[in-house]
């Protein structure tokens, strides 16, 4: 392995630990202190520790993405699979308060807002798909309003310091109407 | 005087609004479209940041005051929901470029705040609009609600037209929020 990639990796590791250790406050000073490498090291990898964050807040994302995927993959398609996969979403969200916070401190950077918007169209498109397969007339159109409600629950969750059954329930049970 | 500047600007800033983008906004280019003197922007307002503040301050009771002339008299039900969400839909149409200011101003705290305390006054009326409708857990369908209602603002915004699909999900979902078997079982 080139030392670039594993020097990479050492960042990438150390600041995982530090963002689920400490939140999203974290400096980069603290990063080169915990990776033992000169802080300059970050920039000449990264280019600058915004970049760094980004590509950890994508990882995280990711994560949840692969649960959901891992969680409902040997599923009939239908309504049973979808709000399992909403919940389950919303429960991952939950419990990553890191991934949270990184998203909150990143929502106005540049690179990371436009991760973001491409993280929430992934899901967006998730559950067009899950609303196509259920019948829905106009998925494309619920999902997006629906995508809108789950960040709104998502939002609420965080700063209640606990799941919101009652948010969830509306919304899930909004799915057992009839939509045509 | 004060009072003037304010109101002078006020009623220039969806122009304004449309000629400078967030990004351009200088208390120089204000002043030049809106032709007043720097002076008097930094007299009434100080700086950007604080003008960006008023304007939402103004945009908000704009709006609040566009629905509630628009749904008075109208009887209580979703009619009156829909009338109303319809028009604070044309109002962010009407006044875009404005809108696109606020939610680029949004990364500051003092306008996230007004934002969300306009939501959650919407939420509080429209969940007692729901719970007179005998909705399950009405609260939370209007939070859901109000929600939805911002996304297809936002979208629309973005487009520049009404999104007649958007509108009826939303339609759908206030229409049936809160009546599902499972939930009439539970109330």
């Amino acid at each position: 392995m080139h030392d670039a990639e594993q020097i990479r990796r050492k960042l990438s590791r150390a600041a995982r630990r530090l963002v689920d250790q400490t939140g999203a406050a974290v400096t980069a000073a603290d990063l080169a202190a915990a990776a033992t490498l000169p802080p300059a090291t970050i920039g000449q990898v990264y280019g600058d520790f915004e970049t760094l964050l980004c590509e950890l807040l994508g990882q995280m994302h990711d994560e949840v993405r692969d649960l959901i995927a891992n969680l409902t993959l040997n599923m009939p398609a239908g309504r049973s699979r979808l709000k399992l996969a909403v919940d389950a979403y919303l429960q991952a969200l939950f419990e990553r308060p890191a991934l949270r916070a990184l998203a909150s401190r990143l929502r106005f950077h540049p690179q990371g807002a436009q991760l973001i918007r491409q993280r929430v169209h992934g899901f967006n498109l998730l559950l067009q798909m899950e609303l196509k397969n259920i019948g829905w007339r106009q998925p494309d159109a619920l999902a997006r309003l629906a995508t809108a409600a789950i960040i709104e629950i998502g939002l609420a969750e965080a700063e209640a310091g606990h799941p919101l059954p009652e948010l969830r329930e509306t919304l899930l049970n909004y799915f057992d109407t009839e939509s045509r | 005087m004060k009072n003037d500047i304010r109101s002078k600007l006020f009623s220039a800033t969806s122009v304004i609004a449309t000629q400078i983008p967030h990004d351009d906004l200088s208390i120089s280019r204000v002043c030049e479209v809106a032709g007043i003197p720097a002076s008097d922007f930094k007299t009434t307002f100080g700086d950007i940041p604080t003008y960006l503040e008023a304007v939402q301050q103004d945009f908000l009771q704009n709006v609040r005051a566009r629905i509630i002339n628009v749904t008075n008299g109208a009887t209580p039900g979703l009619l009156r929901i829909k009338l109303g969400s319809e028009s604070y839909l044309a109002y962010c149409a009407e006044n875009a470029g404005v809108r696109d200011w606020l939610v680029a101003a949004r990364a500051q705290p003092r306008v996230l705040r007004g934002l969300q305390q306009q939501n959650q006054s919407f939420t509080l009326v429209l969940g007692a609009e729901l719970r007179a409708l005998g909705r399950y857990q009405p609260d939370a369908a209007a939070r859901l609600y109000i929600a939805m209602l911002n996304e297809v603002a936002s979208s629309e915004q973005r487009s520049r037209r009404r999104l007649p699909d958007l509108r009826d999900a939303l339609w759908h979902f206030l229409d049936h929020v809160g009546t599902s078997l499972q939930q009439r079982n539970a109330a």
